[in-house]
C-alpha cells in the first residue's frame, strides 16, 4: 500500500479504508461503535456524525447494531472505513447481504468517491455487478493477474437488435460499414457504440425494431475467456468473441502476483 | 513498525470507552459491589474473624470475576469479529493485547480496592480501628497488596487465555474444566492457573500461601506472554 507493507504505515486507517467485515458489538449502539473505532485514530465526535451521515444512518446512531439488518451493517463497516478520510478504499464482496436499494446505493457511492479523485478497489465474485462500478478491472486466477485493463478497453461491449426484417437491416448495415458480428432469424449483434447508427438506419428504412440495447462489458465472458481459453461461450461463433483485439494498456495473460 | 500509530495509553482509553459503552459491563461491575451489600449489613463476626476474612472477601470473588471478565474482553472482540477492525486501525496487535491487560487489571484492582475499603470500614465501625489493624498500617497495605497482585494475576490468566482461544464460552469452559483437574492432584491444587489465586486468597488474612501467590503470578506472566505470541496468527475469514 503505497509502496510499503499495510503495518509500516504511519497512519494505516488514515491511508486505507477497508470494508472487509461486518463486525460490531450488538450491545453497543452504532455511534459508540464508531467512537471506540475513532479513538485510536485520534478522531473526534464530529467525524463519527459525518460518516453516519455519509452513509445514511445519522437516524439509527442512537440504536443498538445488534438490531441492524444486514444492509446497515455494511453501511457501518462503510463507516468505520470512512473514519480516517484515507485516500483508497479496499472493499470485499461489498454488495453481500445488500438489498438492490442498498447496492444502488453503494454503486452511486462509489461513484462519487471516485469523482472525487480517491480510489476505490473493488474485489468481487459478482462480476455483472463490478462491471456496473468499476473503471479498470484486474482478474486473478490461479494466483496470476490474466487482465489488467481499464474496463473501456476491454472490448466486449456490444448492441443487439432484434427485428423481424434482420436480413434486410444487415445488409442497410454492412452497406454503411457496420458488420454484425452475429446473427440470428430475428437478431443481430454489432459492435459496442453504434446502437445510434443502428437506430437512425431502422428509421431511415421504416425498419420496426423490436429491441436495441446496449450490453456493457460482460465481465464474465472475459473472465472464462481468460481462464477457460479452451472453453467455448455459448455464441462462440467466428467474429463473437468477447474478448477483442488486444487493446492499448490491456496486460498480457499469466503476470504472476508478487 | 512505526510509533505514529496510537499508543498503549490511548489503547486503555478506548478499552475503558468499550466497557463502558457497552449494554451489559457496567451493570455487571456495578452488581459485583451491590452484591457484598447485604453481606456487609448482616455478616456479623468478631474482630479477628472481620479481620481474616478481609482479603477473601474483598479479593476472591472479584479475582475470578477479573478473570471471567478478561476472557470475555477478549473474546467478545472476536466473536463479534470487531477484532479485524481493530488490528486494522492499529496493525501493531501486542499494543491491544497489552492495553487490554492493562485495562482488565485496572478494573480489578479497582474493584477489590473499593471492596477492601468498604470491608475494612465496616470493620472499624463494629470492632474499631486496633481490631481492623489500623495501628498496624502495614499489615492493611500488605494484605491488599496481596490482593491486588492475585487480582492483577487472574485477570491476566483471563487476558492470555482469551487471546490464546478466541471464543468466550471455549475460553470459559476450558478454565472451569482446568480448574476441576487442578483441584484433583496434590501438585496443582493450588498452584494451578485456576486454583492459584483460590490458594492465595480463601486463606485467612494472618496467612499467606507463598507457594500460591507465587504461581499466581507466574502463571498470570505466563498467560499474557503467550497471549502476546497468539495474537499474531491469522484471524479465520
Amino acid at each position: 500500500m503505497f509502496g510499503r507493507g499495510y503495518r509500516e504505515l504511519d497512519h494505516p486507517a488514515h491511508q486505507v479504508g477497508a470494508v472487509l467485515e461486518t463486525g460490531s458489538h450488538p450491545g453497543r449502539s452504532a455511534r459508540d461503535h464508531l467512537r471506540a473505532l475513532a479513538l485510536p485514530l485520534g478522531v473526534g465526535r464530529r467525524r463519527v456524525d459525518e460518516v453516519l451521515a455519509t452513509v445514511g444512518l445519522a437516524a439509527a446512531g442512537d440504536r443498538l447494531t445488534g438490531g441492524f439488518s444486514l444492509g446497515m451493517r455494511g453501511r457501518l463497516t462503510l463507516a468505520a472505513a470512512l473514519l480516517g478520510d484515507p485516500a483508497l478504499l479496499v472493499l470485499d464482496e461489498p454488495t453481500g447481504g445488500l438489498d438492490p436499494e442498498g447496492i444502488q446505493w453503494l454503486r452511486a457511492f462509489l461513484r462519487s468517491w471516485a469523482a472525487q479523485g480517491r480510489t476505490a478497489l473493488l474485489s468481487s465474485h459478482v462480476l455483472a455487478e463490478v462491471a456496473q462500478t468499476v473503471d479498470h478491472v484486474v482478474i486473478i486466477s490461479g494466483g496470476r493477474v490474466v487482465l489488467d485493463a481499464p474496463a473501456d478497453r476491454l472490448g466486449c461491449g456490444h448492441v443487439e437488435v432484434r427485428t423481424p426484417a434482420a436480413a434486410r437491416l444487415a445488409g442497410l448495415l454492412a452497406a454503411q460499414g457496420l458488420v454484425p458480428t452475429g446473427a440470428g432469424h430475428d437478431g443481430l449483434r454489432l459492435p459496442a457504440g453504434t446502437a445510434e447508427q443502428v437506430g437512425q438506419v431502422a428509421a431511415q428504412h421504416g425498419i420496426a425494431l423490436v429491441e436495441l440495447h446496449t450490453h456493457g462489458p460482460d465481465l464474465e465472458e472475459v473472465y472464462f475467456a481468460l481462464t477457460r481459453p479452451h472453453v467455448g461461450a455459448p455464441d462462440d461463433e467466428p467474429g463473437a468473441s468477447p474478448v477483442g483485439p488486444p487493446q492499448p494498456g490491456v496486460d498480457a495473460p499469466g503476470r504472476r502476483l508478487r | 513498525m512505526t510509533g505514529r500509530q496510537a499508543g498503549v495509553g490511548v489503547l486503555v482509553r478506548t478499552e475503558l470507552f468499550k466497557i463502558a459503552s457497552s449494554r451489559w459491563q457496567p451493570v455487571a461491575l456495578a452488581g459485583i459491589l451491590i452484591l457484598h451489600v447485604p453481606l456487609m449489613l448482616w455478616a456479623g463476626q468478631d474482630a479477628a474473624a472481620s479481620w481474616d476474612g478481609l482479603r477473601s472477601r474483598s479479593g476472591l470473588f472479584t479475582g475470578y470475576f477479573t478473570m471471567a471478565f478478561g476472557v470475555l474482553v477478549v473474546a467478545q472482540d472476536y466473536r463479534y469479529r470487531t477484532a479485524v477492525l481493530a488490528f486494522l486501525a492499529v496493525p501493531g496487535r501486542r499494543r491491544i493485547t497489552i492495553a487490554q491487560g492493562i485495562t482488565v487489571a485496572a478494573v480489578g484492582v479497582t474493584l477489590s480496592a473499593v471492596l477492601f475499603a468498604a470491608w475494612l470500614v465496616v470493620g472499624v465501625v463494629r470492632y474499631g480501628g486496633p481490631g481492623m489493624h489500623l495501628d498496624r498500617p502495614a499489615d492493611v497495605a500488605g494484605a491488599y497488596a496481596v490482593v491486588a497482585v492475585t487480582v492483577w494475576a487472574a485477570g491476566a490468566v483471563g487476558v492470555g487465555v482469551g487471546t490464546l482461544l478466541r471464543g468466550p464460552t471455549g475460553a470459559l469452559l476450558a478454565l472451569g474444566g482446568c480448574g476441576m483437574v487442578e483441584l484433583f492432584p496434590d501438585a496443582t491444587r493450588f498452584r494451578g492457573p485456576v486454583t492459584a489465586p483460590l490458594g492465595v486468597l480463601a486463606w485467612p488474612t494472618s496467612e499467606l500461601e507463598v507457594t500460591s501467590l507465587a504461581s499466581a503470578v507466574c502463571w498470570g506472566s505466563l498467560a499474557v506472554t503467550a497471549g502476546l505470541f497468539a495474537v499474531r496468527r491469522d484471524l479465520p475469514s
